[in-house]
């Protein structure tokens, strides 16, 4: 069970984590107290992970795994081998020291508890990421690595840059962990798993998939982004607004790892291919120049040191795609070294910052006397930095070069390797010296300030001087054990076979020995030419920066999201444009249309003319004539009329056809829908309306043609595939021969439309006269409300009463005797036709339906004769509500009777023939008899909830009214 | 028409709402002026013994009404999605409509027939059918776009939703005619059989299928069929929104997926593309112009517009019949987890909104870290799960989302969900730094049920991604009938 001890390190985290959140209740804790005891748990931690490393043969690995979503193959898994403990042990123990320097470094500050728990948080990230034991848990954390080094950059949350830079370190991240997630998809899609075993053994069809490329460029996107590799460096300088404890601890010695890790991690399966060589090499090596030519030109400390950063993430990227033993030799003591000595340099910037109050390198100087102990611990870190014996970092680049004279590689790279890394070497070792000269030796600076320059109190200095002191003693030591084998084992799994790692530093004279010779000498004299070189390189090419690129980058977003919201007008003519534009572009684009199916044949008429065919020519032309003056009319009540006309001749061709059951649906509904809008019309003020014609008329010239082209288009569209269907159409329909001999034996009716209205299709009338309810009570709820305010407000009093009526323009008192004779006169009348339309509704055309909307316009003309009071007197049985829920509970109670007899829900039934009622013949007291009273009702008492508030609403309704002075006053 | 009791228990559950909804007409004669919040109860009641019903069938699988009534995995997944989110919903208007003067019972009787028509649209497995439920859902939610009479932006949005809204209701008609023509049928079950005895004339079916696909982008609001809905999402009431955008796009989906992966998979060399385009286009310009947003409820219906984009990614292979299932799983799994994350960032923006639009500005969230870091903590989670960041329920379903598709063979089109879930962040994460660190002095107006909706919300948000086992499972379960 030594697996769930790979736990511990997490738990002792989150339980520091904890604490910090605790600190923030006791005033009395200095940051400096926080500090000490939060750090000994990330040191615990370390422990815990050297202590199970130990036992660790070579080659086998601890793994943890706890299954999350098994349907997608997914657990949450930790793994321990020689690598991932290198990267654990640098990222616990250094987050120890940082949390003890933070203590310092916040000393006088207040919420400093804020940052700790951050920090931590990060510190559980970044732990995640190295130690997970599948792709998902690495992607995981990776993108928390993200956010928490969002917060740490943006910890100054005040200033506007430290949010601006932490926002850009974000994005270029996460978004580069977004490109590597879909990579890592890929890579389990290919090799079927998520797990390292899996993906380790699958290095072959890895390899061999023609999606190898694909996923290699994502894979290296992420990394390459989270470490800041060119062109994506360009977060890591900006980054350096976080304060210096983070910058020390995410932007040299872990978070920019990440990248190097996972790609470290990857190699033996996605590696040892000449794409891998070119693109890890290529960017690496560039990265490295870019890095060292960018640094040598800073005045900053901590900007020097993050492009001394990219130049080294540069090289061990580089190393990576070499794929050789000591390409992975020189890549393991390089990442060590590079960790120790950056560190300990970015504290070292903060102390100087600390104890001066700058960090730029122009108003320091000769500052060993006031701050010697920093003097001491910056020259030992800086000589590592720069290469130079008997430091680690001598050792790092040694092999560094040691790599770049190895035999194995490409005869272009064979030659630009090692000038490569000689120049960047000499640049390195040359800001060294700019470092440690700049700010101990050299001039004196002469400001004020400076002269309270003091050395950090002994642990803040000691923080630093650990890894210091480390990349002294590790190179000295002979052959620590432990940290040779750790470093081989982390080197073989890298490389995928064994490497032997020798810290030796004197290996005798060789050509790495040489080059490192030429490096020191050319970074020798590179540093005494500074006053010349940099003011030169400053000059040279300061103007252009990849900052430009990422900004223009997120201001064309910007743009273009300003330009599509401007397309967002608000006017609807503008909104059914795009409409129709997107319905054809998709029709013409996707080849959708079935021109191929116009079949010329159809143009052919074969048979005579006959007297019908010259009717329907007639009432064809009619049809497009009413549809020509409903577009040109400019009286919207004419317009209305013209366009009740239209669909008037379109019953008629159905009457033609014949299809009697339709034609009558569809006038009943016509005449019902231009009642309506000619009542919703009156309700308007006619000032209003003119306004609104005027509006809708007054376009431009352009815009005038642009619709009218939207317009015919749509219809030339539509027409085709009318054509074509007709053209297609099969000589005998395959739909109503079924109807036709099965409408009279099963349902009993000799009318099909009926008998598929109400049996063979009940169900779906059942919906839609619950629409049909639901649309009536809307419209109600709308217009009780809407109609009643817009009559107080613009119209004192719309009554029809009055003698010339403003827009209907009829002159004369409305109620003349005669027109309330022929109300009373046709209600009744109606109502009879309707009563019989329900009760033949099964053997003749019309139906409930039908029924329905005739007595409802017969009530809208008592309406409109009467007024809504008196009609309202007139007609006490008039309850839309009643109507509505006795209808649809009908229907229901219809439904279920046949489910209690036994014959099933909404059976057809015979209730008069059940009971042994003697009726009438041709009349059936069925269950589709009472479907469709109950249709009627439903459609009577909908379209009365309408016509309640169209036909005249200004009538007393206190709570109502109240609710809108209520409402005027919240809008004054 | 035989109908019988098997087929009358497969729509128990959209039966009762249906007959609770015109109960409570007739009882909001007879409940009083003044307690206005029994309506509001009896309305969850209702829902809550739908839901019962929907959840005791779990696993169950029945055809009634002669195959025009599917009731499987899928609509029992969804219909248990449609009533908690109208419980969601409730919850959200008591308090906003008392606070805004806006209570009238109406408003709960057109949100069950609202949610009932929802329901049927899950199950229902004929398109004029379909269409009926597409009117039945659509209908009522015009009206209440408008519940905020008289305020003009409310009007607008009603009528804007109504005109538009009817107009690619035509579509759907004029598709579901087409298809009709071309295989001689509307019930799927037909088509399918008409398919694959090759009476069907395919190119006509393509068309149809093209055109209903018209009819129900517009209803999900894919580009470019979404222009209303930054206009309506602003105007309506914000409960109003939030069900809108959870509810009415997921019937949305519901509709295309029943639809294309039951019917219209012979035709996946015409349809792919078009849904391919369509998912690309939602998720660039929902995300895109999200950005340039400054209101909030306009930012969050830009964002719903992109969240429409990826549900669509979903169903770009829907024709592959090796990963169909996966498709439909994974985008009922990224509706889940948007319905709760939607809701929760809603009940938040509610809590905040004052009267007269006042509130809803990006700006207005400053500070709100400070004076309450609870609800700004659970923003924060609902803006994260909505980018897509772990540990939320956004990162796992935009996961199986990614994989689906990824396995369907459409890698550039993950690749494009990718980098727009990258431009989210930008908007989504914006709204975080507001309310951390801007400065400012933010009123919330705490009210009970918004309070919970939006912490059990949050939680659930939380919670729901470590023990995701079930909610996979049942995804998984949600299998649709195949014919």
């Amino acid at each position: 069970m030594l697996q769930i001890w790979l736990l511990i390190p997490f738990l002792l985290l989150s339980i520091a984590a904890i604490l910090a959140l605790i600190f923030s209740r006791f005033r009395a804790l200095t940051p400096v107290h926080m500090g000490w005891l939060l750090a000994p748990f990330p040191l615990a931690g370390a422990a815990v992970i050297a202590w199970l490393i130990f036992p660790v043969q070579s080659g086998q690995v601890l793994t943890l795994s706890v299954t999350w979503i098994p349907s997608l193959n997914i657990s949450l898994s930790l793994y321990l081998d020689g690598l991932s403990a290198l990267f654990a042990l640098l990222v616990t123990g250094i987050n120890a020291l940082i949390l003890v320097y933070s203590g310092y470094y916040f000393k006088h500050e207040q919420g400093v508890w804020r940052f700790l728990v951050y920090l931590l948080l990060f510190t559980i990230a970044m732990l995640g990421v190295v130690l997970a034991g599948d792709l998902i848990t690495l992607f995981i954390f990776w993108e928390l690595t993200s956010i928490t080094s969002y917060l740490l950059i943006a910890y100054k949350y005040k200033d506007a840059a430290a949010r601006r830079n932490a926002f850009k370190a974000l994005l270029i991240t996460a978004g580069g962990g977004i490109a590597l997630l879909v990579g890592l998809l890929l890579i389990g899609q290919t090799v079927g798993g998520f797990d390292y075993p899996t993906i380790l053994s699958g290095g072959n069809s890895l390899r061999n998939s023609p999606l190898y490329p694909l996923i290699l460029f994502l894979v290296a996107l992420g990394a390459f982004t989270k470490s800041a590799q060119f062109p994506f460096h360009v977060w890591l300088p900006d980054a350096m607004s976080a304060p210096t404890p983070a910058s020390a601890f995410l932007h040299s010695a872990t978070m920019v790892k990440a990248g190097i890790y996972l790609l470290a991690r990857l190699n033996p399966s996605l590696g040892y291919t000449d794409l891998w060589f070119w693109l890890l090499t290529g960017v690496g090596l560039w990265t490295m120049l870019t890095g060292a030519y960018l640094g040598f030109k800073q005045n900053d400390l901590k900007a020097l040191l993050a492009y001394s950063t990219i130049s080294q993430l540069g090289i061990l990227v580089a190393l990576i795609g070499q794929d050789t033993e000591i390409a992975f030799k020189a890549f393991v003591i390089g990442v060590l070294a590079h960790a120790l000595y950056k560190s300990a340099l970015f504290m070292m910037a903060g102390i100087i910052d600390h104890g001066t109050g700058t960090r730029d390198l122009r108003k320091l100087g000769g500052l060993w006397r006031e701050m010697p102990l920093s003097f001491a611990v910056t020259a030992v870190a800086a000589l590592s930095m720069a290469g130079l014996p008997p430091l680690f970092g001598f050792l790092a680049k040694e092999t560094l070069l040691a790599t770049a004279v190895h035999p194995d590689l490409p005869e272009l790279i064979d030659s630009l390797f090692p000038i490569f890394a000689v120049v960047a070497g000499a640049l390195i070792l040359a800001q060294a010296g700019l470092l440690v000269y700049g700010t101990f030796l050299g001039k004196r600076a002469s400001l004020s300030e400076l002269r309270r320059a003091h050395d950090p109190p002994v642990w803040m200095w000691l923080a630093p001087a650990i890894p210091a002191l480390l990349s002294l003693l590790l190179a000295q030591l002979p052959e620590p054990l432990f940290e040779a084998r750790l470093l081989a084992e982390a080197a073989s799994i890298a490389y995928g076979d064994s490497v032997k790692v020798s810290l030796a530093l004197w290996t005798g004279i060789n050509v790495p020995l040489l080059l490192s010779m030429v490096a020191i000498s050319l970074g020798g004299l590179i540093f005494l030419l500074r006053n010349r070189i940099r003011p030169w390189m400053q000059q040279l090419v300061p103007q252009f920066s990849l900052n430009r690129a990422y900004a223009a980058v997120l201001e064309g977003i910007d743009w273009s999201a300003d330009r599509v919201t401007r397309l967002q007008a608000g006017y609807l003519r503008g909104y059914l444009t795009i409409i129709l534009i997107g319905v054809g572009g998709l029709l013409i684009i996707f080849g959708a249309l079935p021109l191929s199916l116009l079949d010329s044949q159809f143009f052919v008429r074969s048979a005579g003319w006959e007297v019908l065919d010259f009717l329907r020519v007639l009432v064809l032309l009619l049809a497009v004539l009413s549809a020509l003056i409903s577009v040109f009319m400019r009286r919207d009540i004419a317009s209305i009329l013209a366009l009740g006309i239209s669909g008037l001749t379109v019953a008629i061709w159905m009457a033609l056809e014949p299809a009697p059951d339709v034609a009558l649906v569809q006038i009943t509904v016509d005449l019902l829908t231009t009642v309506i809008l000619v009542l919703c019309l009156v309700r308007l003020p006619r000032s209003q309306r003119e306004k609104a014609q005027e509006f809708t008329f007054r376009q431009s010239r352009r815009g005038l043609i642009g619709d009218a082209f939207i317009a015919v288009a749509s219809g030339a569209v539509v027409a085709i595939m009318v054509f074509a269907a007709l053209s297609s159409k099969p000589r005998v329909s395959q739909v109503s021969p079924y109807f036709e001999i099965n409408a009279k034996p099963l349902t009993g009716a000799r009318d099909i439309v009926g008998a598929i209205l109400v049996d063979f299709r009940g169900f779906d009338t059942l919906v839609e006269i619950t629409v049909f309810a639901s649309a009536g009570i809307g419209l109600y709820m709308l217009l009780h409300y809407a109609a009643r305010k817009a009559g107080d407000r613009e119209d004192p009093d719309p009554t029809f009463i009055s003698a010339e009526h403003p827009t209907t323009g009829i002159v004369g008192p409305v109620t003349s005797p005669l027109l309330r004779l022929l109300a009373y006169s046709l209600l009744p009348l109606v109502m009879v036709l309707g009563i019989i339309q329900v009760i033949y509704g099964h053997d003749q055309p019309g139906d409930g339906f039908t029924a329905g909307v005739f007595i409802a316009l017969a009530i809208e003309l008592y309406y409109i004769i009467f007024g809504y009071h008196s009609s309202k007197q007139q007609l006490p049985w008039l309850k839309p509500a009643l109507l509505i829920a006795v209808g649809i509970l009908l229907v229901l109670i219809n439904g279920l009777v046949g489910a209690l007899l036994g014959t099933g829900f909404m059976s057809p039934l015979n209730y008069g023939q059940l009971i042994g009622m003697p009726l009438p013949e041709g009349f059936y007291l069925s269950s589709s008899f009472v479907f469709e009273l109950a249709v009627c009702l439903v459609v009577l008492g909908s379209a009365v909830y309408i016509v309640d508030n169209l036909g005249r609403p200004k009538e007393q309704d206190s709570e109502s009214d109240a609710l809108l002075t209520v409402l005027d006053q919240d809008q004054a | 028409m035989s109908v019988n009791t098997n087929d009358l228990l497969a729509i128990l559950p959209f039966l009762i709402l249906v007959a609770w909804a015109i109960l409570l007409i007739v009882a909001d004669l007879f409940i009083p002026r003044e307690r206005k919040g029994i309506m509001a109860l009896l309305t969850g009641i209702g829902l809550l013994v739908a839901l019962g019903f929907a959840v005791a069938r779990v696993g169950g699988q029945t055809v009634a009404f002669n195959g025009m009534i599917v009731y499987d995995g899928f609509a029992v997944f969804l219909t248990v999605l449609f009533l908690g989110s109208g419980l969601a919903a409730v919850a959200l208007s008591y308090d906003y409509l008392q606070r805004m003067e806006l209570d009238r019972n109406e408003f709960y009787i057109l949100l069950l027939f609202s949610i009932s028509g929802m329901m049927l649209m899950s199950m229902a497995a004929d398109l004029i059918l379909v269409f009926m439920a597409l009117e039945l859902l659509s209908i009522p939610l015009y009206v209440l776009a408008g519940f905020a009479l008289p305020r003009q932006d409310s009007e607008e949005a009603a009528l804007k939703y109504f005109l538009l809204g009817s107009f690619a209701g035509g579509f759907v008609v004029y598709g579901v005619a087409l298809v009709f023509g071309a295989t001689g049928s509307t019930g799927l079950t037909s088509i399918v059989a008409s398919i694959s005895a090759g009476s069907a004339n395919l190119s006509f079916m393509a068309v149809g299928a093209a055109l209903i696909l018209v009819g129900f982008g517009f209803k999900v609001a894919a580009v470019p069929f979404h222009m209303w809905t930054p206009d309506v999402y602003q105007g309506s009431p914000s409960p109003v929104t939030a069900f809108m955008a959870v509810c009415a796009k997921a019937a949305g989906f519901a509709a295309l997926m029943r639809v294309f992966v039951t019917a219209f998979p012979a035709i996946t060399q015409d349809i792919t593309p078009i849904l391919w385009a369509l998912s690309a286009l939602t998720m660039i310009l929902g995300n895109v112009v999200a950005i340039a947003q400054s209101n909030i409820k306009r930012m969050l219906a830009y964002s719903s517009i992109a969240q429409a984009g990826y549900i669509l990614m979903a169903l770009v292979p829907y024709g592959n019949s090796e990963v169909s299932q996966d498709a439909v799983a994974s985008a009922l799994f990224y509706l889940l987890a948007y319905a709760i994350t939607t809701f929760g960032a809603w009940a938040v923006v509610i809590a905040l909104e004052k009267s007269e639009g006042r509130g809803l500005a990006l700006s207005d969230y400053a500070g709100l870290a400070r004076k309450y870091p609870a609800l700004a903590a659970a923003m924060t989670v609902f803006m994260l799960s909505l980018t897509g960041v772990p540990p939320t329920l956004g990162f796992v379903s935009k996961f199986y989302l990614f994989r689906t598709v990824i396995e369907g063979g459409y890698i550039g089109l993950a690749v494009i969900g990718g980098l727009t879930s990258l431009v989210s962040a930008y908007y989504y994460l914006r709204v975080v730094v507001i309310m951390y660190m801007w400065d400012g002095q933010p009123e919330v107006r705490r009210e009970r049920w918004i309070t919970i909706t939006a912490f059990s919300a949050a939680i659930g948000t939380v919670l729901l991604t470590i023990f995701s086992t079930p909610l996979f499972q049942w995804a998984s379960q949600a299998i649709m009938q195949v014919f």
